[in-house]
């Protein structure tokens, strides 16, 4: 490994001894030696001034020889690239290369990196530790061009640095960054030029302040970072990790999770939405911190314990924030203080505002959760966002997010909690919701609407085991509506809201929670058609809450899958159909195909069919319904039992006879 | 156009993760109307929220007034 020997005298020397720290004379100057030497011809002496051109160097501490004969000199410099200025030891002599180290000890003297560096590992910390001062004139690359090479970079902790160039480490299967204390005042790139690898691991050791930016990354790589260390960032911090591939990113270990804190006046950026799973914290107080497109956490490579946090500082945001999500990995905490505020800008003091926040997933099952310890906010628009897959899980648990402008579903949330808040004007969208075969949509977040803007729909939409509460707002539906399984509805009939369209989509038989609609209000929930879905085997259809519904449209029509469904329906509580009242089974005289009383006993509940509606009732009876209000109920072999109002149809009979007179 | 209002919350109460405020909106000025409706929060967490809610609630029945005023004006000009 060539030693930096730089800015000292090398004499070549007839064949000599001498030891380390031995004094010599030449020119009335001191010459200490720096390197032993048995037998060798290139000595280095530090010296308290210039020697002769040639002759000899007289002893005067020590038992090297004497004198010992020199025919040249170098005259001190600090050059980096000059060959003469590196002692051979080991990996190699003159200057390093991408397969020899640079090596700094407690004997070197100052050096200039005055061309571009290059090395395999860069040790300041050699002996007792480098002290003098190295000028980055010129950045350093240290690496390998041999992926399975190993590198390192060791700073010591009383090193002086000036200039302003980078050390860059090449993407190497292993890195070690060891900072031994000392903060790198300039640029820092980890693994950040390319080799031929796929994969870089990185180990760390001791926390590490970066002065300059900070890039991880060199393109289509998987990082593993190692060490429960903080790498703090001054400067701006640069992802440079495409999404090639899925499993690109940073991957945290487990128990180890490294923690990149942001704390300058810093820009954020990330060429790609990648996995990160180690730590990240933006702690900038008195500073501001720009958040880019693109910039990203969670997904694959998350440990027990990861989590994206804000500490302090002015945060701006700009493009994309995406939340990642990755099968099988490690939950995640995202904590950052997000603004509930309906005139919330991209510029927050106290939190992080999202300019356009992402859920990115291409996850079928099992997929992993971010828990919010704070609530987010989302200035423009919201998405669960599919690649790779139609239809992805995107979970997100607990508080709430405050969204000022549109959600799009273009996947689906089977277990989130977060609180949807619509605040703002916007849409509300989603990708397949009503797609034949397409089980897993829509979302399990408790969804309120209360703006003074207008939230559109602009597809159908899907709510599954959670709510819609209506509280305040214009709610533009026209064409669309909602497909609900085990939902809540609230407050859309005192609100005035008609629905366009209902599916009322079931998962379960009996009256549990998957088949359930539980309608909440004060005025009954206007619907224009209610359309039952779910007939893939058999269900059950049930209605709870304090309020009932009047329908325009009623269409139960069972289809093949299923040959048994009931209808339930809150005892006490009225249902009204207006205009078209389809009520089908496939099957007759089944006394599990029937419109009964959601609990086992009376009262009856009230279903209503207003005079002037059709109907068209087929296979399917009642039980415990009052229908005195309205129209008769018609049914074609149908069960009635305890039923008002409801008739069983006899088809006419014709009878034929002739005789012969 | 100058529309003013007051408003009384009338009844209160709990259900499940809900707080409902029936509540009297009366419109003075340009418009002069009661509206009696109900506002659903949920799991408020201030009165400030509640009252916030309320008060985007009002804009709300307000733009329907208006709209519904629009209309009428229309009919009467086509």
């Amino acid at each position: 490994m060539p030693i930096w020997r730089g800015n000292t005298y090398r004499f070549t020397v007839t064949a000599a001894t001498a030891a380390a720290g031995d004094v010599y004379s030449n020119n009335g100057q001191n010459f200490t030696v720096t390197d032993a030497i048995a037998g060798g011809t290139v000595l280095f002496c530090t010296g308290t001034g210039a020697p002769t051109a040639t002759g000899n160097l007289v002893r005067v501490i020590g038992t090297g020889t004497d004198p010992i004969v020199f025919s040249a000199v170098t005259a001190p410099n600090t050059n980096w690239g000059t060959s003469t200025n590196w002692l051979t030891d080991g990996s190699g002599a003159g200057v390093p290369t991408a397969l020899t180290d640079a090596v700094f000890d407690n004997v070197s003297r100052d050096c200039t990196v005055n061309v571009a560096g290059v090395c395999r590992n860069l040790n300041f910390n050699s002996g007792t530790g480098y002290t003098n001062t190295i000028t980055m004139t010129n950045g350093i690359t240290v690496g390998s061009t041999t992926a399975a090479t190993a590198a390192a970079v060791t700073l010591a902790s009383a090193m002086g640095i000036n200039g302003s160039g980078s050390i860059s480490t090449r993407a190497n299967n292993s890195v070690t960054l060891t900072s031994n204390g000392r903060q790198w005042p300039n640029a820092f790139g980890i693994g950040s030029v390319a080799v031929t690898s796929v994969s870089c691991s990185v180990t760390f050791s001791g926390n590490w302040v970066i002065g300059g930016t900070l890039t991880i990354g060199a393109g289509n790589l998987q990082y593993t970072f190692a060490g429960a260390i903080n790498i703090t960032c001054n400067g701006n911090l640069a992802f440079n990790i495409s999404s090639t591939s899925a499993t690109n990113g940073i991957v945290a270990t487990a128990g180890s999770v490294t923690t990149i804190i942001i704390a300058g006046n810093s820009t954020w950026s990330s060429i790609a939405p990648v996995n990160i799973g180690i730590n990240i914290n933006i702690n900038a107080p008195g500073n501001t911190v720009n958040i880019g497109d693109n910039c990203c956490y969670g997904g694959l490579g998350t440990a027990t314990g990861s989590n994206f946090t804000y500490t302090a500082g002015t945060v701006i945001t700009s493009g994309t924030f995406h939340f990642l999500y990755a099968p099988a990995a490690a939950n995640y905490t995202v904590n950052v203080n997000g603004s509930s505020s309906t005139s919330a800008t991209t510029t927050n003091t106290s939190g992080i505002n999202f300019n356009n926040l992402s859920l990115r997933t291409n996850v079928l099952s099992n997929a992993q959760s971010c828990t919010l310890s704070s609530p987010i906010c989302v200035v423009n628009d919201f998405s669960i966002t599919s690649y790779n897959v139609t239809k992805g899980i995107a979970n997100l648990l607990s508080n709430n997010a405050y969204l000022n402008k549109s959600i799009t579903i273009n996947g689906y949330s089977p277990s989130g909690t977060t609180t949807f808040r619509l605040q703002g004007t916007g849409s509300w969208s989603e990708n397949n919701t009503l797609t034949t075969g397409v089980t897993g949509f829509g979302i399990t977040n408790p969804v309120v609407i209360n703006t003074t803007g207008t939230i559109t729909l602009t597809s159908f939409v899907g709510v599954t085991s959670s709510s819609i509460t209506y509280t305040a707002g214009s709610l533009i539906l026209t064409g669309f509506g909602f497909r609900l399984s085990g939902a809540t509805l609230t407050g859309f009939g005192s609100g005035g809201i008609t629905i366009p369209t209902i599916y009322h989509t079931t998962v379960v038989s009996g009256t549990g929670s998957g088949a359930r609609l539980t309608l909440t209000d004060t005025s009954p929930v206007q619907i224009t058609n209610l359309i039952f879905d779910g007939f893939n085997t058999n269900r059950a259809f049930a209605y709870a809450g304090n309020i009932g519904f009047i329908v325009s449209n009623f269409n139960y029509q069972q289809t093949s899958l299923a040959t048994t469904s009931i209808v339930y329906l809150n005892n006490s509580i009225t249902y009204i159909v207006t205009n078209s009242f389809i009520f089908n089974a496939r099957v007759a005289n089944n006394t599990n195909n029937i419109m009964q009383t959601l609990s086992g006993s009376t009262p009856n509940a009230i279903f209503t069919l207003n005079f002037g509606a059709s109907q068209d009732v087929f296979g399917m009876g009642g039980l415990r319904i009052d229908s005195s209000a309205g129209q008769t109920i018609w049914s074609r072999k149908g069960l009635l039992t305890s039923t008002i109002n409801w008739q069983n149809w006899t088809y006419p009979k014709t009878r034929f006879s002739t005789s012969i007179g | 156009m100058a529309i003013n209002h007051t408003y009384t919350i009338t009844d209160k109460r709990a259900e499940d993760d809900l707080l409902l405020t029936d509540i009297s909106i009366q419109f003075t000025g340009d418009i002069t109307e009661e509206v009696l409706t109900t506002v659903y929060h949920f799991r408020p967490e201030t009165v400030e929220e509640v009252e916030l809610n309320i008060e985007n609630r009002i804009i709300t029945e307000k733009d329907k007034l208006l709209a519904k005023q629009k209309i009428e004006d229309l009919i009467n000009q086509l």
